[in-house]
């Protein structure tokens, strides 16, 4: 670590879970497949189906939304940077992606890739002149791409404008997303106990001090804010083949500040907390439909994010998991890594 | 060999001028303090060299390269190891990653093994606490990671800003101690200091700095006996 290493030594170490990772990700894959099984033959408890579609619905957004606050955990929570464009980089993936199934008849497993590159590649676009800047102007200019690219769907007819576009085949399912979601989690995971995710850590801590070191601070901002374009990208294209229809209403500010609430639900710089983040408030939210209409507050419901946030905030600021993880993804300690000489 | 030259320096933070055409130079192997009060630009000066700030004028060479057009971190892989002000540890790394960051620009293996193997021999302590998170560190031991961070980047200037500030007595000689051990050992140093009696104790030559300007400049000897620094920084 203390050396160069040659790109294929780094790149072997990165997969490497230890075994907490394999444990986990043994378990994760477990519960896949239970939750298919139950749905493939109709399981149930009394009269209660395990898994009925409405769930496997829920499942599914709660997993595609794992990949959106992971990956923005990256800037906002390891990078300590406040970038709020997230759904922009959604709507490029769902966009591009569609672009490939709709007009150029493509595979799906093409317009995947396609999707996430393309948010890779508008994130880099976008890198260039937002980190010329940083904090609140970072801010602002995240914010400010966020709504060119919304303003930019509205006005090209070709792929639907303001009525949305539709018509994407049905490709992507509960299955592919739990891949998906588990994939990029554990990606994220080794990203983040990678030298770059010291590096990452550095630059939060301390620009300046990460410059005297001889790093390129710059250079690491971008990569890791491309990453995190990159699986937004990842995560449109899944969600623009679920839902079969994409809107530009779906991708402005306010979807980014829903990703918001869950990753500071979750906590900074945790990736179980975002996980923890995304479920609590999938499950809060979709409760709470059932609940509020009971009593005709239904149009309530909206009023319970912003709630939430102020209330984290004011008792919880670094979020449920701030900083830490569960004990299932090892610490930084634990990954194995070459000993450097001892002195 | 001048090392490092600052020819005539301006350097300004909007309208204030810091650095009014402040000259001065660096042999190898040498320690040279620069003194001044507060504000006299006695930081500027390193975060100039450092290329943290722009220059309005003047020239900034090392080994009779033009740092002016470099930015911070190529200056870094140059050969300028900046111990910043208030130490800049990373709290949430561990002081072994603190010390592995600064080898980051360094291909030469053989010898950053070697290089660890010397700041654990120089601070024994971080030895110890090297699986212990930055921010867990003491003062002293923060100031001792920020030193020995900076001698794994391999400068061949090391700059040091305030090594003694918020220390106690023991460890500010502990510290300086040490500046004159890694001195010798063959690592030019340019030391920013408020401590005087100590900076003028281990260094060879000594610049005063006042709001910008260089106003005395000798060997720390002179500098020591010359009645204006024993008035002003030396306490009579």
């Amino acid at each position: 670590m203390h050396t160069i290493q040659p790109e294929w030594q780094i790149m072997r170490d990165r997969l490497r879970l230890g075994w907490r990772g394999y444990a986990a990700a043994g378990v994760y894959a477990a519960l896949v497949i239970l939750v298919m099984l139950a749905a493939r033959y109709q399981w149930s408890i009394g009269s209660v189906e395990l898994a009925n579609p409405y769930y496997l619905h829920n499942l599914t957004l709660i997993g595609i939304n794992v990949i959106l606050v992971a990956s923005l955990n990256l800037v906002n929570g390891y990078l300590g940077e406040f970038a709020i464009g997230h759904a922009g980089f959604l709507a490029v993936g769902a966009y591009a992606s569609s672009v490939v199934t709709l007009l150029f008849h493509q595979s799906f497993w093409v317009a995947l890739p396609v999707g996430a590159l393309a948010g890779a590649v508008v994130g880099y676009l976008i890198a260039l002149p937002a980190f010329k800047t940083f904090g609140d102007y970072l801010a602002i200019v995240t914010l400010g791409f966020n709504m060119i690219i919304v303003n930019i769907i509205q006005n090209l007819e070709v792929i639907g404008g303001p009525r949305g576009w539709g018509g994407q085949p049905k490709m992507t399912s509960f299955w592919l997303v739990a891949v998906v979601a588990g994939l990029s989690l554990i990606i994220l995971r080794n990203l983040v106990y990678s030298n770059y995710g010291r590096v990452w850590l550095a630059i939060r801590e301390n620009e300046i001090a990460a410059e005297m070191m001889g790093v390129d601070v710059m250079r690491y901002k971008m990569i890791a804010f491309v990453i995190a374009a990159f699986f937004a990208g990842l995560a449109g294209a899944l969600w623009a083949h679920y839902q079969q229809y994409i809107h530009p209403s779906s991708f402005t500010y306010l979807r980014t500040t829903d990703l918001l609430v869950m990753l500071y639900l979750g906590g900074m710089a945790s990736l179980s907390g975002s996980v923890l983040g995304v479920t609590i408030m999938t499950v809060l939210l979709e409760s709470l439909r059932g609940v509020l209409s009971q009593f005709n507050l239904a149009e309530w419901r909206m009023v319970i994010s912003p709630l939430v946030l102020i209330v984290i905030m004011l008792t919880r600021p670094q979020g449920l998991m701030g900083n830490r993880e569960f004990a299932f993804v090892p610490r930084r300690e634990e990954v194995p890594r070459r000993e450097p000489a001892r002195g | 060999m001048k090392l490092l030259e600052f020819l005539d320096v301006e350097v300004a933070y909007g309208a204030i001028v810091a650095l009014q055409g402040v000259s001065f130079q660096v042999e190898e192997g040498e320690i040279v303090t620069l003194l001044g009060a507060n504000g006299a630009g006695k930081s500027t000066t390193l975060r100039t060299i450092s290329g943290l700030l722009p220059l309005r004028r003047g020239e900034v060479r090392l080994g009779g390269v033009d740092l002016r057009k470099l930015p911070a971190h190529e200056i870094v892989a140059r050969g300028i190891a900046h111990v910043p002000e208030g130490r800049g540890i990373f709290a949430n790394l561990t002081v072994q990653e603190n010390l592995e960051l600064a080898t980051w620009t360094r291909k030469d293996k053989a010898q950053v093994a070697a290089d660890f193997r010397y700041v654990y021999e120089l601070f024994p302590r971080l030895g110890e606490r090297r699986r212990q998170l930055g921010g867990t560190l003491s003062g002293g031991e923060q100031q001792m990671l920020a030193v020995a961070r900076a001698l794994m980047t391999r400068g061949r200037v090391m700059l040091l800003d305030e090594p003694s500030m918020g220390l106690s007595p023991l460890l500010v000689k502990e510290i300086f101690r040490t500046i004159g051990e890694i001195n010798a050992r063959g690592t030019t140093i340019l030391l920013v200091e408020q401590n005087a009696h100590m900076a003028l104790k281990i260094a060879h030559r000594g610049y005063v700095l006042e709001t910008g300007r260089v106003v005395l400049a000798g060997t720390a000897a002179e500098l020591a006996a010359d009645p204006r620094v024993k008035e002003a920084y030396l306490g009579g």
